[in-house]
């Protein structure tokens, strides 16, 4: 399980931070892959280790688990970036949703 | 939850203590519980095969898996030998039942009464988890891999969970599970979401964020 997080969560990383630092290149350079990181870092593990526990349901769990990880990660990106909360909330759903994406793909 | 029914069966003893086996339904995943010991017959260090029976259906569960001592999930305290109130006496002949003499008995599994004729024994427990099974009655068995001696078993019901019973794939970043890994976690017991469903939810995240991201 723990292997399985570890890998998710480096292609999480790998795919979030290019997206962030790409979506706000007009912003900081640092500050974006840097609210990548510390979001991630606090919602993966929540999601794979917390959440999971609560429902029975796939859907449920992941509908409600993705709302939930761009919601908290759309305040990282407001207060660290410095950014609009409708920017906020636009960059944490294009990350959070290439990186689920890629997971699809990645191990379809 | 799903519902689950518990059942252990006895076991068949020869003259070693033969494994303690228990099973558990988890969704459409069963929690098995194999308690063995040195001079168990078969036991610690010697190879098992666990055997799961549907039917007419046996599925090989794990083959010629040998345990050792360390290995040990947990530790349990059971009877030496006899089990409950035995009225096998000892080297002088005598009959008496722990209830009759508990003072010459010993409780060993911490519940007061002293049942136990022969003293405690440290058992080791390990965990197996059964992870796709098709609802319905499933039994299991241990069996001493290349012997025929079919040691001990445990049934089952498990519950029909509605769902197939497939293994699936991964989901993507924040997605455990519906692998083919043995984390148990949605591997089975509910079912991954199909392909195209996770796409389209990926897409939907995708243009939220787009829409919010470009009218800013």
């Amino acid at each position: 399980m723990v292997e399985a997080w570890l890998a998710a969560y480096c292609l999480t990383l790998a795919v979030e931070l290019p997206v962030a630092s790409w979506l706000l290149r007009s912003e900081d350079r640092v500050k974006p892959a840097l609210a990548a990181l510390l979001g991630t870092s606090c919602t993966h593990p929540l999601l794979w280790f917390v959440w999971l526990r609560l429902f029975d349901d796939y859907w449920l769990y992941i509908v409600s688990g993705e709302a939930a990880v761009v919601l908290l990660e759309t305040v990282g990106y407001r207060f660290l970036v410095g950014i609009g909360w409708r920017r906020a909330l636009g960059v944490s759903a294009l990350v959070n949703a290439a990186s689920y994406l890629a997971g699809v793909v990645f191990w379809s | 939850m799903l519902l689950a029914a518990l059942c252990t069966l006895p076991a068949l003893a020869n003259d070693g203590p033969t494994p303690r086996f228990f099973a558990e339904a988890n969704g459409s995943a069963v929690d098995l519980r194999i308690e063995l010991q040195t001079a168990g017959e078969p036991g610690i260090g010697e190879e098992l095969d666990l055997v799961r029976i549907e039917g007419e259906t046996e599925t090989a569960i794990e083959s010629a898996v040998r345990r050792e001592v360390a290995d040990a999930d947990y530790e349990t305290e059971y009877c030496k030998n006899w089990e409950v109130d035995s009225t096998w006496g000892d080297d002088t002949g005598e009959r008496w039942t722990c209830d009759e003499h508990p003072d010459r008995c010993e409780d060993c599994d911490g519940d007061g009464t002293n049942e136990c004729q022969w003293g405690c024994v440290t058992w080791q427990g390990y965990n197996v988890q059964d992870g796709c099974v098709s609802a319905g009655e499933v039994a299991y068995e241990v069996r001493e891999t290349g012997h025929d001696w079919r040691v001990t078993g445990a049934s089952v019901t498990v519950a029909d969970v509605g769902q197939d019973c497939d293994d699936g794939t991964e989901v993507g970043d924040t997605g455990p599970d519906g692998g083919d890994d043995d984390d148990g976690l949605f591997s089975c017991a509910t079912a991954p979401a199909p392909h195209a469903g996770r796409l389209l939810l990926g897409l939907v995240m995708g243009l939220v964020g787009w829409l919010a991201f470009r009218r800013d």
